[in-house]
């Protein structure tokens, strides 16, 4: 009896700890603050992706015997912060071998249209949001049937290419120094200093402004701000003319000139709609009529790099002081960029 | 019975105590002036916390208004009860706040309506033995954001509040004068004439030094200024080049010169020199300072000493104005909200 002494107070004392640990764990579990419940501000103007698009890893199959119907699968995804709408849709163009390829047809979705050329669909789709982030999708299924092969070939491997033409437009917000005072002559603190602004991670579109190297020029006893805006193609792809950019997915006889091309509008603080809140930019466009209109500058890459020259229509007067002003450059254009993938035809074993 | 005697001594204790603090003496709060006379401030304006926002959302088509609160506090000895106009000083200066961009920020004084603070209507008395700590007011301005000309998704500007405000610093150490510097018998003398460190009188401007030389004719004083608020120091009437919008702008000749209104021993005037402007001796005149610092020489006759052939004590009182530009900022943020929330087709850096 004297024995079982020790051993019911252990018990007692295990029954007892272990209320004791699991109130004591509740507490502390309880009282640890919450994580902050604040959603964290999503910035979709990040990134140098417009739109990317993958075939399926079946669709095509790997392997697609002679003269049997197969799928194409294409999903193309918006990465970038710019809508393609239905009123400006995006051209998807499919490149086939058409002696081993034949009966391509686009499925016809919600988003996806097709056209009267068999290889040429349109499409539109949201870029990211707020809400979506990730940016919008859209899935492309297309069906195709295989050619015969020669009757001394075993197999072939043929290539499906699929061009995206989309129009584009990369948007930089950024608060810019107006510095009446660059030479530091005059006394007194400043609110700021005009320095250069480096852009590293992209506007969310393919041709990205990498940085604005600010110039006060002295005029008479007035200050005009100009700013060498810099600007790089970081997409996969080439920037063609806004207009007709579609036509570079079928015409192939596509405008050399309108490669590379894109034009470049830039906003100091004011009314979009008023002029005097455009800067004047260098090189200028000329219109069909061939008039220069330097309102929109031009930009003609050269390496996927290219830089223009934008001033204030108006001065500054230099005896105002230093202030801290908005800046937005809007860059236009249409972008063309192209997927491939491989698969092999093989003729069926006969016995 | 021992529980007893220890509550008896507890008692005896407590009521011994009592007395010790009850009849200490009360311990004078009441400073003197030249206790009041320290500190190297002036004016200074700070932004009142959330006044402006950090953050303010702006829509088109609603009241986009915001509040910038600024708070005044008089840290330094000007104006004195009986100095300016009941003890409020005449014509103080101006508060500007600056940095932005006018086309989108409208900033206006909710009492005046003028884009500026005029401080001389602030209660803002300088340090006094009444008012050891110096007035406090504040300044309220309206502020609304123009939206139709806010072209960009976020803009983030610096609100930058320059006062600019005239103040005064008067400095009166001991100086001694000695009419027989160069005495062969050795008498017993009240006095020696040495150098005077001193700190600061309550004002962002300060007189740190007196270097004093007795010659056969004159006493001779070299009194050294300093800017020590870090702030800039302006020449009086250049109070409108201070606006950030004003027509003109400060330049080199106007900062840096503080005006010697007056270095007395007794009630006469010292001839002072050499002045940065006008005559370059005179009682009263412009002192340059050169990396905030500046030096003036200043010299009393012997026919001006007391009628005393031994060496005596006096108030050597040198009193300066000038106007005192401190500034503070505050950076704020202001983000459109789009109606949509469509991403894209809209823009941001």
């Amino acid at each position: 009896m004297l024995k079982l002494i020790p051993e019911v107070m252990y018990l007692l004392h295990k029954k007892i700890i272990f209320p004791i640990f699991l109130i004591f764990a509740v507490i502390v579990i309880g009282c640890t603050s919450s994580p902050s419940s604040k959603t964290k501000e999503v910035d979709v103007f990040v990134g140098t992706d417009g739109l990317t698009a993958e075939f399926a890893k079946t669709a095509p199959p790997p392997k697609v015997f002679e003269d049997s119907n197969f799928p194409i699968l294409l999903r193309i995804r918006n990465k970038g912060a710019y809508s393609i709408k239905d009123s400006n849709k995006a051209a998807l163009s499919l490149g086939i071998e058409k002696d081993y390829i034949k009966d391509l047809k686009v499925e016809e979705q919600g988003r996806v249209v097709s056209t009267r050329f068999d290889n040429l669909a349109y499409f539109f789709v949201d870029g990211k949001t707020t809400i979506n982030p990730q940016g919008d999708e859209v899935i492309t299924s297309l069906s195709a049937k295989t050619s015969k092969l020669d009757p001394q070939s075993e197999l072939k491997e043929s290539t499906i290419t699929a061009t995206l033409c989309y129009p584009y437009n990369t948007i930089l917000s950024t608060t810019v120094c107006i510095d009446t005072d660059v030479a530091g002559i005059n006394p007194g603190k400043k609110v700021c200093s005009a320095k250069d602004l480096v852009f590293n991670s992209g506007q969310g579109a393919p041709i990205a402004v990498t940085k604005i190297e600010p110039q006060m020029i002295p005029v008479e006893n007035e200050i005009k701000p100009q700013f060498l805006i810099f600007v790089e193609n970081k997409g996969k792809g080439n920037p063609v003319n806004l207009v007709g950019y579609d036509s570079a997915c079928y015409k192939s006889d596509y405008n050399k000139d309108s490669w590379n091309v894109a034009t470049i509008k830039v906003y100091k603080a004011g009314k979009e709609s008023e002029a005097e809140s455009q800067l004047v930019c260098t090189p200028s466009l000329k219109n069909s009529a061939g008039a220069i209109d330097e309102t929109i500058g031009l930009l003609r890459f050269t390496d996927n790099k290219i830089f223009v020259r934008c001033t204030f229509k108006n001065g500054i007067p230099k005896s105002s002081e230093a202030f801290l002003s908005p800046l937005k450059v809007v860059i236009d254009y249409g972008y063309v960029q192209s997927i491939a993938a491989n698969f092999l035809i093989e003729k069926p074993y006969k016995r | 019975m021992i529980n007893l005697k220890n509550n008896f001594i507890f008692s005896l204790f407590l009521i011994l105590l009592v007395l010790i603090f009850g009849c200490s003496t009360g311990k004078n709060t009441q400073k003197s002036i030249e206790d009041i006379r320290i500190g190297t401030e002036g004016i200074v304006a700070s932004f009142v916390a959330n006044s402006p926002p950090p953050t303010i959302h702006v829509e088109q088509g609603a009241d986009n208004s915001f509040k910038v609160v600024l708070q005044l506090n008089n840290k330094g000895t000007y104006p004195q009860p009986d100095e300016g106009q009941n003890g409020l000083a005449p014509e103080f200066g101006k508060l500007y706040l600056s940095g932005y961009d006018t086309k989108i920020i409208e900033l206006k004084e909710k009492e005046s309506g003028a884009p500026y603070s005029d401080l001389t209507k602030k209660t803002l008395e300088g340090k006094s033995t009444i008012n050891p700590n110096g007035g406090i007011d504040f300044i309220n301005f309206e502020g609304k954001v123009i939206t139709e000309n806010l072209n960009v998704e976020k803009y983030e500007p610096t609100l930058l509040a320059t006062s600019c405000y005239k103040y005064n610093t008067i400095a009166s150490p001991q100086v001694c004068i000695d009419p027989d510097p160069y005495s062969t018998i050795s008498t017993k003398k009240v006095c020696s004439v040495n150098d005077i460190s001193l700190s600061n009188q309550g004002a962002p401007i300060a007189v740190t030094k007196i270097e004093e030389e007795a010659l056969a004719t004159k006493t001779q004083f070299r009194i050294t200024v300093k800017n020590v608020g870090g702030g800039d120091v302006i020449k009086e009437a250049s109070t409108e080049k201070c606006d950030p919008f004003g027509s003109s702008k400060l330049d080199r000749e106007d900062i840096d010169k503080v005006l010697l209104e007056e270095a007395t021993i007794g009630k006469k005037p010292l001839d002072c020199g050499p002045f940065a402007e006008g005559n370059v001796q005179d009682t009263k005149g412009f002192v340059r300072l050169i990396n905030g610092e500046g030096s003036i020489i200043c010299k009393l006759n012997k026919d001006d000493y007391g009628q005393t052939n031994s060496a005596y004590t006096s108030p050597l009182k040198v009193q300066l104005s000038y106007i005192y530009k401190t500034t503070t900022d505050r950076k704020i943020i202001i983000k459109k909200e789009t109606g949509g929330l469509s991403g894209g087709n809209a823009g941001s850096g």
